[in-house]
């Protein structure tokens, strides 16, 4: 069980989160974004090895949405903000 | 009873005042309290407890400990009773019972024994190739080999013991209560740190308990109790004893498994059988000890043969002669300590067998000083004897060791105690992605970098001198406590005696002469040998992963604690490589069997998932409702009258609500609160329709859409005040809808003023429905319901039964209906108030399947339909997406393969006979008759029997439904192999025009 | 016009008082009491609207705590921070009318709120929650909303050994089974609600 510092709340067991996607995609706009840029939203995904942003929800706790860097092969958390922060820390 | 002939007065650990009476296989014998199962077998002459695996041959007890792979046996009776149990594991207590396993008719007579004598038939790899065809018949295969190749037999009545679990958090865990452990342990402690210590035995001491030494002059076990009595006093430390570190996950959580009543005839005064700890720490340590390895020569699983330290803690620990005449046999120097310890017990040393040309002088001084002959550069080729060993055959080592040379001699003897060598218990630190190095001068793994923050002190970091231990332990304690923040510093190791280096000659299998046969066994557990390491090489499957899936090396519940090293050191030798290129299998969780019932913990019978129960269950349950589930919730399905079936009492109740008036408990209903100054500007985005024009005190239904075109949800929306709105949802998806608003509000428009909670367990929901509904609402409000003061889609705050509520004038079933929302306290009066109040009425409650055929009737989506590959256009829905805003899931919505020629659209069904009900779940096809395979056109979504219509309905999504209405096609049921002929027709099938429920 | 309309609580015969589980000859390891009868409010507001936190201290006669965990207490009253932009305020007496500069929800109904006293409190609750809950880490006046079996918990540490727990009203009957089979190995004791 992963242990994530949630930005609000503070180091937190992985049971009050649930996975809430990739972190590094822009959301096209609701208004004049085409087909295609939302099409490559919803459905393409990159498969990065190592570090890679990703948001979380803390659903038993504060309900915030956090930003969290996580290498995929090790479960290393390196560094977890707010989803409009930046986040510290860099890759390994 | 049978006197313990093999105990000796005095010596041990155990209790001799306390004599504990057990049986083994019916029969009763004696032990003293202190002793395991498998000591008190040996006091008793006891050295036949099982049959192998595979061949069924007699087999003894082999370890003192975990590293058990033979002993295993059946423990209790009834329902507590458990299998595989290594009997060296199993604390004795009064009344224990306990069988041996995997013998028919006896243990001594074992019919079974006959594959050992067909041996040449059951090579590794036996099952799998001997069963591969036809597949067909592999069901009886496995029932077959399964009973043959079975273990013990697992519990067929419900546990009656309760399992915990545990959460902890500590700065520094120590695992292993060792040497090193303890004084880790004591730094840290001491320190201030909150620490964590567990041993998976009855006492602290690990190796100490068995291995007498001294420490600053004292017996070492003095300096154990002096410590273990310190850490207990500390506030800040907590001591777990029979607790084995079992599982090292990530983030550096450490599943404990605390035996709390193991030892114990049945758990007492409402303890829990075991508890599990998670147990987060800032920092571990690793002080897991080592094990012993074998060696492997003919016949080595015979009775009598055991590991050199598992001989010495029978007689040091258990006051036990584990045999009368022993020939030790080692590749390295920790044996001769055993056999001195040995002699002490009483057990003749018919010599030791060194596989070392030339041992340290230490050594061999060490033997002379106590007579013992020593014969180097000699190994041990065979075990001789049936139900147990009675001589071995020596022979001298060529200089490689692989051969065997000159004349061989046998020694008589009933014990042989063997030592190849120790490997760490690395398993922990494996388990944590730490990269394992081989050490050539131990000829075993070490750790070699941490990948966690975590380090290994003591016989599991490869060091086994016993001052050794101790700094290590100091020092990783004050280590490990500074890392957590604490000030500590390690303290000078006391004095300890010395206890030579190992020294271990590599001899990974004594080779087998030409003139002997017999099989060399690596594995015991799984009766692998050494010549099956060559049979797996032959047939290509030489990496280490495949030779353990091909001879199963290294499975089952002793996970090849004796056996991994030498077979895939044989392996390596095959393959012509060094052993570090070979590599390990990996080490996985759990390190020892933990039981079903302690993962489980207390998520068991009705606790396997959460409930939800409305406010009104009770009145529910007491007035004959059964029950079903909607997510976790409970919902009433009927309430069946006098002597009425379920599906009697939910077709009266459907008929009664259009005829009359009823009212339904739909607490379920998500509710969420939203509020803020651009609410309204936050659901015109998230609904496909409009709702910056919805007024105050209005509702209006919407739809919500994934960012993907499809159909998410849909509810109805109340405008409570200018910059407050409530939403509902569908009881599915509630707590999805809330996590997608919150995404939308907090990550995607933070721009817009908008917070919202859920509110489902803040208002308890009734609807009120039928012709009669504003009658019996006018009966227990003073508030003006009239059409006009409440037409429909209205909004009221008011008091309905003298409770505060929000009444709501929207309707599912159809008729003129109100749902009514109240605070949870208040709901069971309310609905009484209703019942009263309607009696002049007729008023009925209807439950769940009621409801369910008055929306079917209307033709109203829910699960079956939102079914996360239809549209909005697909359900009907077209029309009401906005084409003057954009919301969520508009633009792909509008993707060709959504839109147009061949999608799936929401129609109603009929069966043609009129009579036949619409088969659940089925697939709608044009002919039934029509070649294989059928052209799918659709599914059946919904169908019920409907009463106000006189014949069953259903709802379904058919391609190009909307067209097809007034054909005749086929809903086909492949599973029921039912097929109903059933006409297409519009999904409303009652009141069309909504004239009811604006009535 | 006020409510007339009797009121049920969630434990309705569920909770019956007396001794229960192990014989414990020092007393039970925890006393478990439901609160009856407290107002609660869900409060949302955003701090940067200066208005926002001024108003809610001016109307509860408390500061909003500001930072994780924190709660806020005067006689009758407590204030819990459940998020940087969600609190709980739990009251005796009445409850406080708010403006419009905060999202306001009366959740008192909505939840079930149990008063856990005794020196196995922390045990008890550290069998189903993830939270580290040793008294330096949780000590009084600290607040969390976090899992206990499963469920999503507030959890209130009011004073020495002393926990207020809320949760949502229709796990009540579910958390009270997993709450008094958690507590057995202990011994309890349940007092009549208050």
């Amino acid at each position: 069980m992963l242990e994530i510092k949630c930005p609000w709340c503070g180091p937190r067991a992985q049971t009050e989160f649930s996975y809430a996607g990739d972190a590094t995609l822009t959301r096209p706009s609701l208004d004049t974004a085409t087909e295609t840029e939302w099409y490559e939203h919803v459905y393409l995904r990159g498969n990065p090895r190592g570090p890679h942003d990703e948001l979380w929800h803390h659903a038993a706790g504060c309900r915030r949405f956090v930003k969290v860097r996580r290498d995929v092969t090790t479960h290393e958390i390196i560094a977890t903000a707010g989803p409009h922060e930046h986040l510290g820390g860099g890759g390994k | 009873m049978t006197g313990q002939a093999f105990r000796n007065a005095d010596g041990g650990g155990i209790d001799r005042t306390k004599p504990l009476t057990f049986t083994f296989d019916g029969k009763s014998y004696q032990g003293h309290c202190g002793d395991t199962l498998a000591s008190a077998l040996l006091a008793n002459g006891v050295r036949l407890v099982g049959r192998s695996f595979k061949y069924h041959r007699p087999r003894g007890i082999f370890g003192a400990g975990v590293e058990e792979p033979n002993a295993l046996v059946q423990l209790r009776q009834g329902a507590r009773t458990e299998p595989n149990i290594p009997a060296t594991r199993i604390e004795l207590y009064d009344g224990l019972v306990a069988t041996s396993q995997n013998r028919w008719p006896s243990l001594k007579f074992d019919i079974g024994a006959i594959n050992a004598v067909l041996h040449k038939l059951f090579p590794a790899g036996f099952y799998y190739k001997t069963f591969m065809w036809p597949a067909k018949l592999w069901p009886m295969y496995e029932h077959f080999i399964r009973h043959i190749a079975g273990m013990g037999k697992t519990p067929t009545e419900p546990d009656p013991d309760d399992y915990a679990h545990r959460f902890a958090h500590c700065d520094v865990l120590v695992c292993g209560g060792g040497p090193a452990g303890l004084a880790t342990a004591l730094v840290a402690g001491r320190s201030g740190a909150r620490v964590v210590l567990c041993d998976e035995n009855d006492t602290f001491g690990g190796a100490l308990r068995s291995q007498p030494q001294t420490i600053d002059s004292r017996p070492a076990m003095d300096w154990v109790r002096d410590t273990a009595t310190e850490l207990g006093r500390l506030e800040n430390v907590t001591v777990l004893n029979r607790t084995t570190a079992t599982a090292y996950y990530d983030h550096n959580m450490v599943v404990l498994d605390e035996r709390v009543a193991d030892h114990k005839i049945a758990p007492e005064n409402h303890e829990p059988r075991h508890r599990l700890w998670q147990v987060r720490a800032q920092e571990v340590v690793l002080t897991t000890g080592a094990i012993e390895r074998p060696l492997i020569f003919a016949g080595n699983d015979r009775p009598g043969v055991m590991l050199a330290s598992a001989a010495q803690t029978y007689a040091n620990q258990f006051g036990v002669r584990a045999g009368e005449r022993t020939v030790v046999f080692t590749n390295n120097s920790s044996a001769y300590a055993a056999a001195v310890d040995l002699q002490a017990a009483g057990i003749e040393i018919q010599a030791i067998i060194d596989a070392r040309n030339e041992p340290p002088a230490g050594d061999l001084t060490r033997a002379k000083d106590a007579g013992i002959g020593v014969l180097t550069g000699h190994a041990v080729v065979a075990a001789l004897g049936n139900h147990a060993v009675n001589s071995v055959t020596v022979m001298a080592l060529n200089e490689d060791g692989a051969d065997v040379t000159g004349e061989p001699h046998d020694i008589l003897c009933d014990l042989v105690a063997v030592s190849g060598g120790w490997s760490p218990s690395v398993h922990l630190f494996s388990q944590s992605r730490g990269k394992l190095r081989y050490d050539d001068d131990l000829t075993a793994f070490v750790p070699d970098r941490s990948f966690q923050r975590e380090r290994s002190a003591g016989a599991a970091n490869g060091s086994f001198d016993l001052s050794e231990c101790l700094s290590e332990g100091f020092t990783a304690g004050a280590k490990a406590a500074s890392q957590a923040g604490f000030e500590a510093a390690a303290m000078a190791a006391p004095t300890c005696g010395t206890e030579p280096e190992l020294r271990p000659r590599a001899l990974w299998a004594v080779p087998l002469p030409d003139f002997l046969h017999g099989k060399r066994f690596l594995d015991l557990q799984n009766d692998v040998t050494a010549d099956d390491v060559g049979l797996a090489y032959r047939e290509g499957y030489r990496s280490v992963e495949h030779l353990k899936r091909y001879t199963t090396l290294g499975m089952g519940t002793d996970q090849g604690r004796t056996s991994n090293v030498n077979g895939l050191a044989l392996m390596a030798g095959r393959r012509c490589e060094a052993i570090p290129a070979v590599g390990t299998t990996t080490f996985r969780q759990p390190f020892t069997p933990i039981p079903m019932g302690a993962i489980a913990g207390a998520d068991s019978h009705d606790h396997v998932s959460p409930t939800r129960l409305s406010p009104l269950y009770q009145w529910h349950k007491d007035h004959g409702a059964p029950f079903t589930t909607a997510g976790y919730w409970m919902r009433a399905q009927a309430y069946p009258q006098g002597g009425e079936t379920l599906e009697e009492a939910y077709l009266r109740e459907a008929k009664h609500v259009r005829e009359k008036v009823g009212i339904v408990d739909v607490s379920t209903l998500g509710k969420i609160d939203l509020q803020g100054k651009d609410a309204a500007e936050f659901l015109n985005r998230v609904y496909i329709n409009g709702f910056a024009k919805l007024a105050v005190g209005k509702c209006r239904y919407g739809v919500m859409l994934r960012d993907d075109g499809i159909v998410f949800d849909d509810g109805t929306v109340t405008r409570i005040a200018e910059h407050r709105f409530l939403i509902t949802t569908t009881t599915l998806h509630a707590g999805a809808v809330m996590t997608h608003l919150e995404y939308l509000a907090q990550v995607e428009w933070p721009e817009l003023d908008v917070r919202m909670i859920s509110v489902t367990d803040d208002w308890t929901g009734i609807a009120l429905a039928g012709p009669r509904a504003r009658a019996v609402l006018e009966c227990v409000t003073e508030g003006d319901v009239s059409d006009v003061a409440l037409p429909f889609m209205g909004f009221q705050e008011t008091h309905i039964a003298g409770a505060a509520a929000r009444l709501y004038r929207i309707s599912f079933s159809g008729e003129q209906a109100y749902e009514i929302n109240m605070a949870p306290g208040h709901a069971l009066a309310v609905w009484e108030a209703l019942l009263e109040a309607g009696a002049a009425d007729d008023i009925i409650p209807y439950g769940s399947e009621a409801m369910n055929i008055l929306r079917i009737e209307k033709g109203h989506v829910v699960g079956g339909e939102l079914n996360g590959r239809t549209t909005a256009a697909d359900l009907g829905f077209g029309k009401m997406m906005s084409s003057q805003k954009p919301f969520v899931g508009h633009v792909l919505a509008g993707r060709e393969g959504l839109n147009g020629e061949g999608r799936q659209q929401l129609v109603g069904l009929i069966p043609v006979n009129g009579r036949s009900r619409i088969p659940r779940g089925a697939q709608i096809i044009a002919d039934t008759g029509a070649k294989t395979p059928i052209p799918r056109l659709g599914e059946v979504t919904s169908q019920c029997m409907s009463p106000n219509l006189g014949h069953p309905i259903g709802l379904g999504i058919l391609a190009n439904g909307r067209a097809r209405i007034g054909d005749t096609l086929q809903a086909h049921s492949p599973l029921t192999k039912q097929s109903v002929a059933v006409t297409v027709t519009d999904p409303i099938f009652i009141d069309p025009a909504g004239e009811r429920l604006r009535g | 016009m006020a409510d007339t309309s009797p009121m049920q609580s969630a434990l309705n015969g569920i909770a019956q008082p007396g001794d229960f589980g192990a014989d414990q000859p020092a007393g039970p390891g925890v006393t478990i009491t439901e609160r009856q009868g407290l107002q609660i409010l869900h409060v949302a507001g955003d701090i940067r609207d200066a208005e926002f936190p001024s108003q809610v201290r001016h109307a509860i006669g408390l500061p909003l705590p500001m930072s994780a965990g924190e709660t806020r207490a005067s006689q009758g009253t407590r204030v819990l921070w459940l998020g940087p932009d969600r609190w709980l305020v739990a009251t005796e007496d009445a409850l406080p009318a708010l403006s419009d500069a905060a999202a306001v929800n009366d959740v008192g109904q909505g939840r079930l709120v149990l008063r856990l006293t005794g020196p196995r409190v922390r045990d008890i609750l550290a069998k189903g929650c993830p939270l580290d809950l040793h008294a330096s880490a949780f000590p009084t006046g600290h607040c969390a909303e976090s899992l206990i079996g499963h469920i999503g918990v507030t959890i209130d540490c009011t004073a020495d050994e002393t926990f207020d727990l809320y949760v949502n009203r229709s796990y009540a009957a579910f958390f009270w089974e997993w709450l008094t089979r958690a507590a057995m190995e202990y011994g309890y004791r349940v007092l009549p609600a208050g």
